[in-house]
């Protein structure tokens, strides 16, 4: 089960709404890159009624916690409407969010050549851009309650199989 | 994602922001009815809500560049030595002393040992050295004193229904504080000695804000104030009476060198002033009122002390 599925029942009041991106990496064609991708949330929030007294909270796994950093940024750079519903944003739950970069190189491998191996190069340790996105972050945040959570069991890591 | 790179998206943010998930990466936003897991997301979402603040009752922009000084004292002309602890303070007290935290500064001593004066001085010379800190002095010794002192911050700072009935205007204060319209700050909790009123009947630690633009100095002769308030050990500043130099210093403000012709009653006389600073002071005014001797007024001290 998702959170997404469970939130209904504990927040009766709560309007639970997905953003999904394309995340497949091997023989992908996508060539979004994070900021492509937080373009098109921020789209997606001016688009949605957010009824301005509610609070807007945000729960973003993995790269998603990237998406969701470059957005709150964006909105604050952007419109009227834009800076609306950062105001609106309470905070948010990160899970696992590669604040600082991870070890992308075994993924690189993969993806070598590919549409996507920008938006993957981007989040190798150590990363310039998620440094300066942590520092945009910051002066965009700085109201907001935010929850950081770091998985305690170790991921299986990718190797690409070459049996069919 | 280790713990160092999934948590560090900010800079200063408290343990309290991060947890742990026993799960691995991508199995740690699924869960199983009943989950313990889910239950503490839940948990987080519940605060965040908690902790909004709807735009409307946000502060007003009156604020923006602007710094305060509340402190509800002038600076103390008279003020002598203490420059070892003064260096030790300014070392931490600026809030841009560690950028990091809002970090917890205590000058700790007994009752009448100068703490106040010391703090007092020590915000002068932050305000001389960080014009653009602002400086609000709160008294803890009771309830209603840090009510209202945190009323008058909240005025200062634009917070909309501040002065409405039945509005928490410490909670309301609280929040105001980290906003980043307020800029940089230096609050200052003064006589924050009694246990119950700070942790059990007032809970006014509760109260205290937390900004990395900030900072807060308490005052306070109750050392187990400090370490509830978590205050490290480096940063509790113990406080002793004067030395002699700082002591006949104190004394000679505002009085006549021929009153003091008698170095050995002088000495004497702080002796029996057990070199508070209090008590010099008191004695201090009352021989420059008076305009008699040290030798004098010694004996006056002591033969009212045998009655």
């Amino acid at each position: 089960m998702w959170i997404r599925d469970a939130l209904p029942k504990a927040f009766p009041n709560a309007r639970v709404v997905l953003f999904g991106y394309d995340t497949t990496l091997v023989r992908s064609n996508s060539f979004q890159t994070i900021p492509d991708l937080a373009l098109s949330l921020v789209n997606n929030l001016k688009a949605s009624d957010l009824g301005a007294k509610k609070p807007l909270l945000f729960l973003a796994h993995s790269l998603g916690g990237i998406v969701v950093k470059e957005t709150l940024v964006a909105l604050a750079n952007g419109d009227d409407r834009g800076r609306q519903i950062l105001q609106q944003t309470a905070g948010a739950v990160f899970f696992g969010v590669p604040s600082r970069g991870m070890e992308t190189q075994t993924l690189l491998t993969m993806v070598h050549g590919q549409a996507n191996e920008g938006l993957l190069r981007d989040l190798a340790t150590p990363s310039k851009y998620l440094q300066s996105l942590a520092d945009r972050f910051v002066e965009v945040s700085g109201r907001m309650t935010l929850f950081w959570a770091f998985e305690t069991r170790t991921s299986p890591t990718v190797t690409v199989s070459t049996s069919p | 994602m280790t713990p160092e790179s999934a948590t560090r998206g900010l800079y200063g943010q408290s343990s309290k922001t991060i947890f742990g998930i026993n799960e691995n990466h991508s199995d740690m936003v699924k869960f199983r009815n009943g989950d313990p897991n889910c239950q503490v997301v839940f948990e987080k979402l519940k605060k965040i809500c908690e902790e909004w603040v709807p735009e409307s009752n946000r502060l007003s922009l009156k604020c923006d560049e602007e710094s305060h000084w509340m402190v509800p004292f002038g600076r103390n002309r008279d003020f002598v030595g203490r420059e070892s602890i003064l260096t030790s303070l300014l070392e931490r007290i600026p809030p841009s002393a560690d950028r990091a935290d809002c970090q917890r500064t205590a000058v700790e001593g007994l009752s009448g040992i100068g703490k106040t004066q010391i703090a007092l001085e020590a915000a002068c010379r932050v305000r001389d050295q960080h014009q653009d800190c602002s400086v609000f002095w709160v008294p803890a010794a009771d309830a209603t004193s840090f009510e209202n002192a945190y009323r008058e911050i909240g005025r200062l700072l634009g917070v909309e229904g501040i002065d409405e009935d039945k509005v928490d205007v410490m909670a309301l204060v609280k929040v105001a504080l980290p906003r980043k319209v307020v800029g940089s700050w230096l609050l200052i909790i003064d006589n924050a000695d009694d246990v119950e009123l700070l942790f059990s009947t007032s809970q006014l630690a509760e109260y205290l804000p937390f900004s990395p633009n900030g900072s807060i100095l308490f005052t306070t002769r109750n050392h187990e104030v400090a370490v509830r308030l978590d205050i490290p050990q480096r940063n509790i500043i113990l406080t002793t009476e004067m030395d002699n130099t700082e002591a006949t210093m104190l004394l000679r403000r505002g009085i006549k060198e021929s009153q003091m012709q008698d170095t050995a009653s002088t000495t004497a006389l702080l002796d029996v002033l057990a070199y508070l600073p209090l008590a010099i002071k008191q004695a201090s005014a009352y021989i420059a009122k008076t305009r008699i001797s040290t030798t004098r007024y010694l004996e006056h001290y002591q033969s009212s002390d045998k009655r």
